[in-house]
């Protein structure tokens, strides 16, 4: 018992430690985006002739270097592209240009490619949309554990839950903000995973508990 | 040959055949090609593709009139187009230098948000460059979104002016509110767009209302002062009024029909549309168009790949672990399992449920919770539980533990934004098909020990 309670204490020192770890780095580092969602440059390339992609992912490798790259079709026809990078000097556009002009005899003075600097996705603005959804269900979910562990103790049952949903969170963050790892498309995915595996684990815990109560009961 | 492994056959042999038409499809020749009778899934913006517009800030300029004092003036030209003596033209630009700044930038961003949201769109990303105020909309792909995006062109300006003078009576800030409604009586239905003002404005339209009417004088001929109602400087209409109006609120017929659907819709979406504009407020900058293509989804495919191939070993290994763990029975639960995901995904196909990046978590979640179902009806075997019994326990743990996540998926299926509803939807369909499917496979293949 004593061995439980001591690796419960080490387990939140622990999570303490990278909360507060989480909450400096993103005051210091800020947050890292992926492409897509932070400010980048975005190379409208349209050929007028069906190219094939890997070509196209040759030329670019060549001229703007190894780097990352999202590449979208424009339009259905094949024959234009937008190539997403974070940042291109004049040099290098021009580079590009010949190459995919010689590549694909283009004429001197036609002019097919068109460069957009792209804005970024702000990070409240990606969240804005959960955050009325996620709200309800928490308030909905609350009241359900409320009534079904009632005999387990009203306060106990709904602060426990309440208080691993925003440390879970809270923790998800931390992580993230540490490991720099780019917030993108599959972070609030994986942040509404980590919410529904929280309530999941607690309701199992309480069911168990309350099984527990019960065959007790039955024993005396 | 034994009934009941007559039965388990059959059962299997259902299991495939679903798993066959879900993973692969029916084809069909038709003409020179083969059709898949299976409907296709419906992807959001973010496996699709979107429809991406760039506005940036007009630059052309108009032509000003002014008077000798200075003042703009639109009496300065006569009707052939010749400028009259003592006035003078001037060029000047759509959008002064003044007004080109971050601020104005993001009200405009904010201000083109609430038009998206109140045209309808429910999945969209709106991207400011800071330092030129372009701005990147994309849009999921409806049949209206060339008008939704053109209509981001307008500034949004309401005003209701003296007929003559021009003065302006009332504008945005006077206005509550503006919405597209209509009425139906025996003739037809007429569609009106309702304008409801604020306080000041309503003070100011009661004054208007008593001022613009029709008077007669003492021979009995009329005369009638009017107000014009515009957008961005055009006339919508020109009207006056028949009695002093107290309630601040303006109902602006846009047009009405008998019977015909079409046409009353038409109108509805014209009176939405300007509806929207009014109530989004005016744009400072004035914004144009400059290009408005498709655009395949913008996702890093290699990442999606790894996740869904992840996904996909990590089934894999749990299965296997099942069928040497659980012999027989542990074999048909986990093709029962492979079933399972086969019959959602046709179910989500034919529920035309959108798929979107957020719907994957439901995947994860529902595939997580059948196979801890699977796991708990195989551990209760093993133990020499009878399987009605089983059945009817698993059952009932199961549904206390699950109706936080039927909840979840109740709340996020209503909710406008597609991301979330899809996410709710492939909760609420994967929880309808476990149970019902879950109950007959569990009958019908396994055994008691």
């Amino acid at each position: 018992m004593k061995e439980i309670i001591k690796n419960k204490k080490v387990l939140y020192i622990l999570t303490l430690l990278i909360i507060v770890l989480g909450i400096v780095s993103i005051f210091v580092f800020r947050l890292n985006f992926t492409l897509m969602y932070s400010e980048h440059t975005k190379i409208n390339v349209y050929l007028g002739k069906e190219y094939n992609l890997q070509d196209i992912k040759n030329v670019v490798e060549e001229t703007l270097g190894k780097q990352e790259i999202i590449y979208q079709e424009i339009e259905v026809f094949k024959d234009s592209i937008a190539i997403n990078i974070k940042s291109a000097n004049e040099e290098q556009i021009k580079a590009l240009e010949t190459k995919l002009r010689e590549t694909y005899e283009i004429g001197e003075n036609e002019q097919f490619v068109a460069v957009d600097t792209v804005g970024h996705i702000r990070g409240r603005d990606m969240i804005k949309p959960y955050v009325i959804p996620m709200i309800i269900v928490t308030i909905v979910i609350l009241a359900y554990v409320g009534v079904r562990y009632l005999n387990l103790g009203l306060l106990k049952v709904i602060t426990t839950l309440i208080l691993r949903l925003i440390i879970s969170q809270a923790l998800f963050l931390s992580v993230i903000a540490i490991i720099r790892i780019p917030i993108g498309v599959y972070t609030i995915p994986l942040a509404i995973l980590i919410y529904i595996a929280v309530v999941t684990y607690t309701v199992v815990q309480n069911e168990n508990r309350l099984e527990k109560n019960k065959e007790n009961e039955k024993k005396k | 040959m034994n009934k009941n492994v007559i039965v388990k056959i059959l059962a299997i042999l259902i299991i495939l055949a679903i798993s066959l038409i879900s993973f692969v499809g029916i084809y069909v020749k038709r003409g020179n090609d083969r059709v898949n009778l299976i409907p296709d899934y419906q992807l959001s913006k973010d496996l699709k593709g979107t429809r991406t517009a760039k506005l940036v800030i007009d630059s052309s300029t108009k032509e000003l009139v002014f008077d000798s004092n200075g003042n703009v003036s639109e009496d300065g030209v006569d009707s052939e187009g010749n400028l009259k003596e003592g006035y003078s033209k001037k060029d000047e630009p759509i959008n002064p230098k003044e007004l080109l700044n971050q601020e104005n930038y993001k009200l405009c961003k904010e201000i083109i948000e609430k038009r998206l949201s109140s045209y309808g769109v429910n999945d969209y990303t709106v991207r400011l460059n800071n330092e030129n105020g372009e701005i990147i909309v994309e849009l999921y792909e409806t049949k209206n979104t060339d008008t939704v995006i053109y209509n981001l062109e307008y500034l949004g300006e309401f005003t209701v002016n003296d007929s003559e003078t021009k003065e302006i009576l009332l504008s945005n800030k006077d206005v509550k509110y503006a919405k597209a409604v209509y009425g139906t009586n025996e003739i037809g239905t007429t569609v009106y767009l309702s304008i409801e003002f604020n306080k000041e404005g309503k003070k100011k339209l009661q004054e208007i209302s008593k001022n613009y009417i029709e008077t007669k004088d003492e021979e009995g001929k009329s005369t009638t002062k009017k107000v014009t109602i515009n957008i961005d400087g055009e006339q919508l209409t020109e009207t006056y009024f028949a009695e002093e109006n107290r309630e601040g609120l303006l109902q602006l017929s846009v047009g009405s029909a008998t019977t015909d659907v079409d046409t009353i819709q038409s109108y509805l979406e014209q009176a939405s549309s300007i509806a929207s504009l009014i109530d989004s407020g005016k744009m400072p900058i004035k914004y144009d168009v400059s290009t408005n293509n498709n655009l395949s989804a913008g996702i890093n495919q290699d990442i999606l790949k790894i996740c869904i191939s992840s996904i996909g070993l990590i089934i894999l290994v749990a299965l296997v672990y099942v069928c040497i763990k659980y012999k027989v029975n542990g074999i048909f639960l986990s093709i029962s399992y492979i079933g399972y995901i086969a019959l959602l995904l046709i179910v989500l196909r034919y529920t035309n449920v959108m798929l979107s990046i957020d719907a994957m978590v439901g995947f994860i979640v529902l595939l997580g919770l059948n196979y801890i179902f699977t796991k708990y009806v195989l551990k209760g075997l093993s133990k020499g539980i009878n399987k009605k019994e089983l059945v009817k326990q698993t059952y009932l743990r199961y549904i206390s533990i699950l109706i936080p996540v039927l909840l979840i998926s109740i709340v996020f299926t209503f909710m406008k934004w597609i991301q979330i509803a899809s996410l709710g939807m492939v909760l609420f369909w994967g929880l309808i098909v476990m149970f019902i499917y879950n109950y007959i496979t569990i009958n019908v293949l396994l055994n008691d020990k």
